[in-house]
């Protein structure tokens, strides 16, 4: 049985707004189990019964006990169960979270729970729409050759410093615009915290190259990969599902 | 007698048991209203994601930590919250200086007072991504907080040693009235190295200390290890400018001329860390007159780095020689107690004989300016990898450890963080260790929130307490479980005792 469409539209809105969405059972009422957030009428602790969303360092809370700050004056009663939506604040003997809002535990739990599965799917679409949308070109390639283009010195470096590498790239077919043949791009080589995510390139790697125009030419080189996702080993099947946002 | 206690406590909570982050390049700071509240940070990401990175907060002096979110910026194309720096002011107050995840750019933050889920507000956010290493100090005088924020800024064109200065940081509207001031007036002016370190007295005192390069060598940089000084809050019209050096006459005293620091590009490390810019400055609370200044140098003698300490007392103009060099270590942090106690916080890799190479951290304490021996108080001695052994990849990221450390005096006592290899072995830490997460120091094994998952080892950061109690006083904090008689002073001419009763223990 599917939701309602209010309450799918309800699903939906507080899904955008959580990180942390949970089948949970009253256990405490106006208490807490941190000492950094007072019980008050606004909290409850509460047992987590079932995780509908939640990041994968957050998959382990399941049969644990959060507190809950609730989004407004309401008054729990110990062994209610509620669908809980809500985004973590406190992590100390045991997690608080703040409410964004909740739902009676509906009759069809799965439909609930394939909701916040499409909605949590369409999120991560947009993302890849928006970082798609950034980019200046998109190609599947081949690295040849890998160089250092870095200009920093000692005198201008920080410990922040990108330190500019380059990859000639053959170009295997373009995606977004109409690059071909071979190309160099620039990537941040550097392993400091600021830069460690940035993709690195090595010889011989085949995938997607996301490109920017970041405003900037170093060693000749004006295309960039600096998102973390800016380079995707994936298959066609990736290609396509970037493809589609062009 | 006079007894000495030494706390480390592992600060990652239970409920992030399975962490495996790299949180390495910690600072804490210790509520001057009180002591029990205290605050540190780290590169600890937030768990569960989003765009608040957290603070680490004790309530009970240390004892228990909470992630508490409160960090804008976290997020976006680097995905951490970089550099962090936090100090409380009064009326319990809490200033932070961050660059952000999302942005690289500077902001200030205040939260007046400090309250736990309140996201910190920013005083300041610079426009461009030009500052580096923002380092907080503060001082308190007639009922205002006096916020100093060291940094190393580009916006002219080299890096360039500043500092943010607000006179009224906890109730002034944003921006506070922060402004920036450059350092150094020599020239030629090559740049400062990253550190930018404060330190400020109640009685409108105010050093700063810093590293400004000379020349350019293929395995050095030749700096002058400079020391600056305000006398009144940095408040007038040419603020750091009250020391002069009789050799130039130009402001900043150059404790060190030209002498080696193992800044370079590509960087140099001691193992896994990198080395090459490190200064940490403390003033006497109880004597503005009295200033310690640690920095780093090398390479001397095939050493990469070594520490280095030197005092003045006549307030920076003349200084001592080395009050103590310690080889193969970084991460100086300086803090003098209320009573005159020096703390000397540092982290020293060391190779034993027939063994694989450790990050020792040190705490050295004194009480005469190492006229005698220090106490060498060994917090933790870790190995220097972060993953299991047979593991030969690189770490995740640099800093491995961190660019540094931290070590504030309040009271007569010693509050300390720094991070290392977090595997529950009893043996890495002399004076015992507290874990918070889920471990076993039987097997040595870490375990996530069930307690039934293994977690790979990685870098926490960990709090270190260092105080002196008369022994009656540690016995009062054996907690309710013991009773105590205690008799003083008897006298008696005739003692009759109908019933005596003394419960020693209760199990």
């Amino acid at each position: 049985m599917a939701l309602s469409r209010s309450l799918g539209a309800s699903v939906r809105n507080m899904r955008r707004d959580s990180r942390f969405i949970f089948t949970g059972s009253v256990q405490g009422v106006a208490s807490s189990t941190l000492s950094l957030l007072s019980a008050s009428p606004r909290t409850a602790v509460v047992h987590v019964d079932h995780i509908h969303y939640a990041p994968g360092d957050l998959q382990d809370q399941v049969d644990q006990s959060v507190t809950l700050l609730f989004a407004d004056e309401f008054t729990a009663t110990p062994n209610q169960r509620w669908v809980f939506f809500t985004t973590p604040i406190l992590f100390g003997e045991t997690m608080a979270a703040r409410e964004v809002g909740r739902i009676e535990v509906p009759d069809d739990l799965e439909a609930l729970h394939e909701m916040i599965a499409r909605v949590t799917a369409e999120m991560r679409e947009e993302d890849v729409r928006a970082h798609v949308e950034s980019t200046d070109a998109i190609v599947r390639g081949r690295v040849v050759s890998v160089r250092s283009v870095s200009a920093a010195t000692a005198l201008s470096v920080s410990e922040h410093d990108p330190d500019w590498w380059a990859a000639l790239v053959q170009v295997i077919r373009s995606i977004k615009g109409d690059l071909e043949g071979e190309i160099e791009v620039r990537y941040p080589n550097s392993h400091d915290i600021r830069w460690h995510r940035a993709p690195k390139l090595r010889e011989g790697q085949e995938g997607i190259f996301m490109l920017h125009l970041d405003g900037e030419e170093v060693g000749g080189v004006v295309l960039s990969l600096i998102h973390p996702d800016d380079f995707l080993a994936g298959d066609e099947n990736e290609e396509a599902s970037i493809g589609q946002f062009v | 007698m006079e007894k000495r206690r030494v706390r480390v406590v592992n600060m990652i909570p239970k409920s992030v048991s399975s962490e495996t982050n790299q949180d390495s390049e910690p600072q804490l700071t210790v509520d001057p209203e009180n002591h029990r509240t205290i605050i540190g940070t780290s590169f600890t990401p937030p768990p569960g994601g989003g765009s608040l990175a957290p603070l680490f907060v004790s309530v009970d002096g240390g004892d228990t930590w909470t992630l508490d979110l409160v960090i804008p910026g976290a997020g976006g194309v680097t995905g951490d919250t970089n550099d962090q720096s936090v100090r409380f002011g009064g009326a319990s107050s809490l200033y932070a200086g961050i660059l952000r995840g999302d942005n690289v750019k500077l902001d200030i933050l205040r939260s007046a007072p400090y309250s736990p889920a309140a996201v910190m507000t920013p005083l300041v956010q610079d426009p461009t991504p030009v500052i580096d290493q923002p380092y907080l100090a503060v001082a308190q005088s007639k009922g205002k907080d006096r916020v100093f924020v060291g940094n190393n800024d580009r916006s002219s064109g080299p890096w360039r040693g500043s500092v943010e200065h607000s006179a009224d940081a906890r109730t002034a509207p944003a921006p506070a009235g922060f402004t920036q001031y450059g350092l150094d007036q020599r020239l030629p002016f090559f740049r400062e190295l990253p550190p930018i370190r404060c330190a400020p007295h109640h009685d409108g005192t105010v050093y700063a200390g810093y590293l400004s390069v000379r020349k350019f060598e293929a395995t050095d940089s030749l700096v002058d290890v400079v020391v600056a000084r305000d006398d009144n809050f940095a408040a007038g019209a040419t603020p750091f400018t009250a020391l002069l050096d009789p050799g130039d006459l130009l402001p900043g005293m150059r404790v060190v001329k030209s002498t080696p620091t193992p800044w370079t590009f590509p960087f140099s490390f001691l193992g896994n860390q990198r080395v090459g810019s490190n200064v940490s400055i403390a003033v006497d609370p109880a004597n503005s007159d009295v200033v310690y200044i640690a920095w780093s140098n090398g390479p001397v003698s095939g050493v990469t780095q070594s520490l280095r300490v030197r005092r003045s007392t006549d307030r920076g103009l003349t200084w001592s020689g080395d009050l103590v060099v310690v080889p193969n270590a970084t991460n100086p942090a300086l803090a003098v107690t209320a009573h005159g106690r020096v703390g000397f916080l540092y982290q020293e890799r060391v190779t034993p004989s027939g063994g694989a190479p450790r990050w020792e951290t040190h705490v050295q304490v004194t009480r005469d300016a190492w006229a005698s021996p220090a106490e060498d108080i060994v917090a933790a001695t870790t190995p220097d990898t972060p993953n299991p052994p047979g593991y030969t990849g690189p770490h995740i990221y640099d800093p491995y450890i961190g660019d540094y450390a931290d070590l504030q005096a309040a009271g007569r006592e010693f509050y300390g963080i720094f991070c290392a290899l977090n595997t529950p072995d009893l043996a890495n830490f002399p004076h015992g260790v507290r874990f918070q997460r889920n471990a076993d120091f039987s097997t040595h094994q870490l375990f996530d929130l069930s307690g039934v998952t293994p977690v790979a080892n990685s870098i926490d950061p960990f709090f270190v307490h260092i105080s002196w109690h008369e022994e009656h006083e540690l016995e009062d904090e054996r907690g309710p479980r013991f009773e105590r008689v205690r008799v003083k002073g008897l006298r008696y001419e005739r003692l009759e005792i109908d019933e005596l009763v003394i419960d020693i223990e209760r199990k």
